[in-house]
């Protein structure tokens, strides 16, 4: 970002509304090969979230846009952090964000993958 | 400052206090918010359980949806009184919001809680019931020029006031000599 854009968002207020830290409530869902994660973080764009993956541990972290530099109201930043419940494969994450709902889902490691094993009968 | 609403009161930020509005439109406001804690918050106990669960201003945005509202930030601009609800998951056929006199009211419909194909719950903690909200402002609104945008999952509503409710500035007139 230039200097002349950082001036530009300090100037019109955005920078000066204050920011909220919120914890978003998240549901979580498995197959037997991966996990879904949905998010609600109204207002966040996709330019401002951020998530990592480091072992079984998720952190995301999102900001959101102003709404209008007139209005003067609070910001949020929400921060938030899962421990999924099996080992994940990292670079298999994907995330997208519709209508203020983040959905991330990232594949289980072939270990901890669900097996349903056929019993034959005699 | 506000009456009942001192500074370290978790619920101030919640409401959207507007920083800029002179100490006048205080009383004015007051009433704004009483108005929003009754259609809010109907039953007294809950509320308290809500401030209990709130020792900051997050905490209380966090908990909002338990003590049965959705989250809302509301700011008087003079001309205009400005929403901003948080509707994350909800598309434009699920929200219903109509202005009756001076009362607003706002339904949407319950968020899908279904549990997407081949998948099984984990965990759970976001909210899918549906929201039936009413609310009466203190001053007349122009109801033909209100105007609600949903935006990455939040209603911007703009309500501008009746032209008898907006400020307007008086000019005053004396006798004394203007200075030269």
């Amino acid at each position: 970002m230039s200097e002349l854009q950082v001036e530009k968002i300090q100037s019109n207020g955005i920078a000066k509304s204050p920011l909220w830290h919120v914890t978003p409530e998240l549901d979580l869902f498995e197959s037997g090969s991966e996990y879904l994660i949905l998010l609600d973080m109204p207002g966040a764009t996709p330019e401002g979230v951020s998530i990592q993956v480091q072992g079984t541990r998720v952190q995301i972290t999102a900001e959101q846009a102003a709404a209008d530099p007139e209005r003067e109201v609070a910001r949020v930043a929400f921060e938030r952090q899962i421990e999924l419940p099996g080992e994940v494969d990292v670079d298999s994450a994907s995330a997208k964000l519709e209508a203020g709902v983040l959905e991330i889902r990232i594949a289980k490691s072939a270990s901890a993958r669900r097996v349903k094993i056929a019993v034959k009968a005699n | 400052m506000l009456s009942r609403y001192d500074v370290s009161n978790a619920l101030l930020p919640m409401w959207g206090i507007p920083t800029s509005s002179g100490t006048n439109t205080h009383s004015m406001m007051n009433r704004l918010f009483e108005d929003f804690e009754t259609a809010f918050h109907r039953s007294a106990s809950r509320l308290e359980r809500a401030r209990k669960l709130a020792d900051r201003p997050a905490a209380y945005y966090q908990n909002a949806a338990l003590a049965g509202s959705p989250r809302a930030q509301l700011r008087d601009t003079g001309s205009a009184i400005s929403m901003l609800v948080d509707l994350p998951g909800l598309s434009l056929e699920d929200i219903d919001l109509s202005i009756e006199d001076t009362t607003v009211t706002l339904r949407t419909a319950a968020a899908a809680p279904k549990v997407p194909e081949g998948f099984e719950l984990v965990r759970r903690e976001r909210a899918h019931q549906g929201v039936e909200w009413s609310f009466a402002l203190p001053y007349p609104i122009d109801a033909g020029a209100a105007s609600a945008t949903l935006r990455h999952g939040r209603l911007e509503v703009t309500l501008p006031k009746a032209p008898e409710a907006k400020p307007m500035r008086i000019p005053v007139q004396g006798l004394e000599r203007e200075r030269s």
